[in-house]
């Protein structure tokens, strides 16, 4: 289970690895927390990661735009392997757009604001660029109206509607999402999962992590599903779903699933 | 058991007296229950006692002339003698002939904070420009020489009230970038700067201010190349700002403290380099957690200069002192007392409010 996978989504046979993981282990001090991992992906694929808490998962897409450090194995995104060069990992970091859990929008800032702090303390973009940028990437997320206002005057919804258009207009290459609807009131998870759907179609590379298996199956190209560090089973997502390889991915989807 | 019936139509009825208006307060608060109408009769009784003294003294009994003799006639204040001498409490040895420099000064100060507090002007890049360009302004003017054309008026002739704002305004703006960049080397991991800071800040805390005075005014000028002399005014700056730093330090390091992980992570996952996701994300919040202490810091800035007499400046507290010992107004210490706490207190007052008017007016997290 710890060789190298094989893409096996065809549609996107030919397209460039954008991010190469290889040999990945990471430690929190004497704690093994990632081991052995070896993943592919390549440009508008879109993987989804599932598997138990604590499992590693986060650990795993925040090694990707370098929020934790990795102790062996070799990183490359978008053809920049991540070391310790700070100038490398803000380049990377530029390229890979991040939307959290908890959001982290920046509560002393507009929703504007927010959207345009990346495009002009990153890209020095000129404001009135940046603005317009922002506006458009607003209206994508269907927040255009509420731009002046601030973050703690959302719905949770809302606001993570914004941190997504915060990351896009960076225009990154790569989005990450780390269980972007766990923390939201079940009503406003539809809200947002549109919203990253429409992305998809669009052809945004994008790795999420979440237990929405209803918008996995749906976006979805490859599943990968991690247990205690490792990762246990990487399939196409139709595989996954109708004919899962290894029992404990079989027990994770039964108990999701019967829910 | 008895039967409910849902009643309909129940028509909107006044607050019982007691619970509103004038006598609902009085007796909700002052009267009831009996051991509260004790305490508004004690209280009462308290402050009046205080204050009757304190009010036959300042106005009853006072006098306002100028003559000290027909002052002495009178068993209260002798108000001529603040008439007579506050030119002398607000700039010191000052001379009188140049004392309008100050007084320029003052004014253009004056007309700044109130640009400053019309909203639509705040914003203005000509305002920003102005303010820039103000401290060198009131400089030249107060010192006088070089391009001003101007009769140099030495720091050793500054005094008074004119001396104590100085020393509070530049210690406080020196002060306060020296303290964020100590606080936010004291939360960083870099192997020098962190135990530089974490020391410096341990060492000043631990001593008292009086002592970093005279250390500033002594053993400063010892480790200065010879024939090259500090000012004074100099010196004593150089020890509060250390001081104040110190303590401001501490307070800015608690905000920081106060911005969960998820901002840092945030701006780290734009791109954002260290100084732009300090300057652009985290002091932003962390300033504005830690106004209060801040302005805490400012007040005890403003009160401390009152120590600098210790190193020979003739601060406001000093004024006092001096003016009560010329021969003509001898003795009237309680007079000049009263007249600089009530400056004192003016200072910190207007201090005070501003901080809460920036409370207020900054967007919180929590809104
Ligand atoms: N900063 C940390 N220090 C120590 N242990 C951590 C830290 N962050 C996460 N862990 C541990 O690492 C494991 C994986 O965490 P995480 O990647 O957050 O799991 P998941 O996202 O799959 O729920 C968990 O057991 C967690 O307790
Ligand atoms: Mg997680």
């Amino acid at each position: 289970m710890t060789t190298a996978h094989i893409n096996t989504a065809t549609h996107l046979g030919d397209s460039p690895v954008v991010i190469d993981i290889q040999g990945l282990n990471k430690w929190y001090g004497q704690f093994h927390v990632l081991k052995e991992i070896n993943l592919q992906i390549r440009q508008q694929e879109k993987v989804v990661i599932c598997g138990p808490s604590g499992s590693g998962k986060s650990t795993l897409i925040r090694t990707i735009n370098r929020l934790e450090e990795h102790q062996e194995g070799r990183i490359v995104v978008d053809d920049e392997p991540l070391t310790n060069d700070v100038k490398q990992i803000e380049r990377v970091r530029r390229e890979v757009g991040m939307v959290f859990q908890q959001f982290n929008l920046f509560p002393h800032m507009t929703i504007l604001d927010n959207v345009i702090s990346g495009p002009i303390h990153v890209r020095n973009m000129p404001r009135k660029q940046a603005v317009d940028l922002a506006h458009s990437y607003l209206k994508r997320v269907g927040i255009a109206e509420q731009a002046n206002k601030y973050p703690g005057q959302l719905s949770g919804g809302q606001q993570q509607r914004v941190a997504i258009a915060r990351a896009l207009a960076m225009q990154p290459k790569i989005m990450l999402f780390d269980e972007p609807t766990s923390a939201l009131d079940p009503e406003m998870i539809k809200e947002v999962l549109d919203v990253m759907r429409e992305l998809a179609e669009q052809g945004m590379t994008m790795i999420c992590v979440t237990h929405e298996m209803g918008f996995a199956r749906e976006v979805a190209d490859t599943m990968v599903f991690m247990d205690k560090g490792q990762i246990v089973e990487y399939a196409p997502v139709k595989e996954f779903f109708t004919a899962p390889k290894e029992e404990r991915s079989r027990m994770f989807l039964e108990q999701i699933l019967n829910h | 058991m008895s039967e409910y019936t849902p009643s309909q139509n129940i028509p909107d009825r006044q607050p019982p007296a007691t619970s509103v208006g004038i006598i609902g307060w009085v007796c909700k608060n002052l009267l009831c229950p009996w051991y509260n109408a004790v305490l508004t009769i004690v209280s009462c009784w308290a402050i009046w006692s205080a204050v009757a003294p304190f009010w036959e003294w300042a106005v009853t009994n006072a006098s306002i002339s100028l003559d000290p003799e027909v002052a002495k006639q009178h068993t209260g204040a002798a108000w001529g003698f603040i008439r007579d001498m506050w030119p002398v409490f607000m700039t010191g040895v000052y001379p009188a002939e140049e004392r309008w420099r100050p007084l320029i000064a003052l004014c253009i100060v004056v007309v700044l904070v109130s640009l400053s507090l019309v909203a639509s002007y705040r914003r203005s890049r000509w305002l920003k420009i102005l303010w820039f360009v103000s401290p060198i302004v009131v400089f030249a003017l107060v010192y006088g020489g070089g391009i001003t054309g101007l009769p140099v008026v030495g720091t050793h002739y500054w005094g008074g009230l004119m001396l104590t704002i100085m020393l509070s305004i530049v210690a406080m703006l020196a002060a306060f970038p020296i303290s964020v960049l100590l606080a936010l080397g004291r939360t960083s991991d870099m192997p020098i700067a962190k135990p530089f800071c974490v020391a410096y800040i341990e060492l000043i805390r631990g001593v008292p201010l009086i002592t970093l005075l005279f250390m500033a005014s002594v053993v400063l000028p010892l480790f200065l190349p010879a024939g090259m002399e500090l000012d004074k005014v100099l010196r004593a700056l150089v020890g509060i700002t250390m001081f104040f730093s110190a303590y401001l330090a501490e307070n800015i390091r608690g905000g920081l403290q106060g911005i969960s992980k998820g901002q840092y992570e945030a701006a780290d996952a734009l791109g954002m380099s260290y100084w732009k996701k300090t300057i652009v994300v985290i002091l932003p919040q962390a300033l504005r957690i830690v106004i209060p202490p801040m302005v805490n810091n400012f007040i005890g800035i403003l009160k401390d200069t009152s120590l600098v007499g210790i190193v020979g400046l003739v601060d406001l507290l000093q004024i006092a002192f001096a003016t009560t010992s010329n021969p003509k107004w001898f003795g009237r210490l309680e007079e000049a007392y009263v007249f600089i706490a009530f400056w004192y207190w003016i200072l910190c007052y207007a201090l005070s409010s501003y901080s809460q008017y920036l409370e207020r007016k900054m967007p919180s997290a929590s809104k």
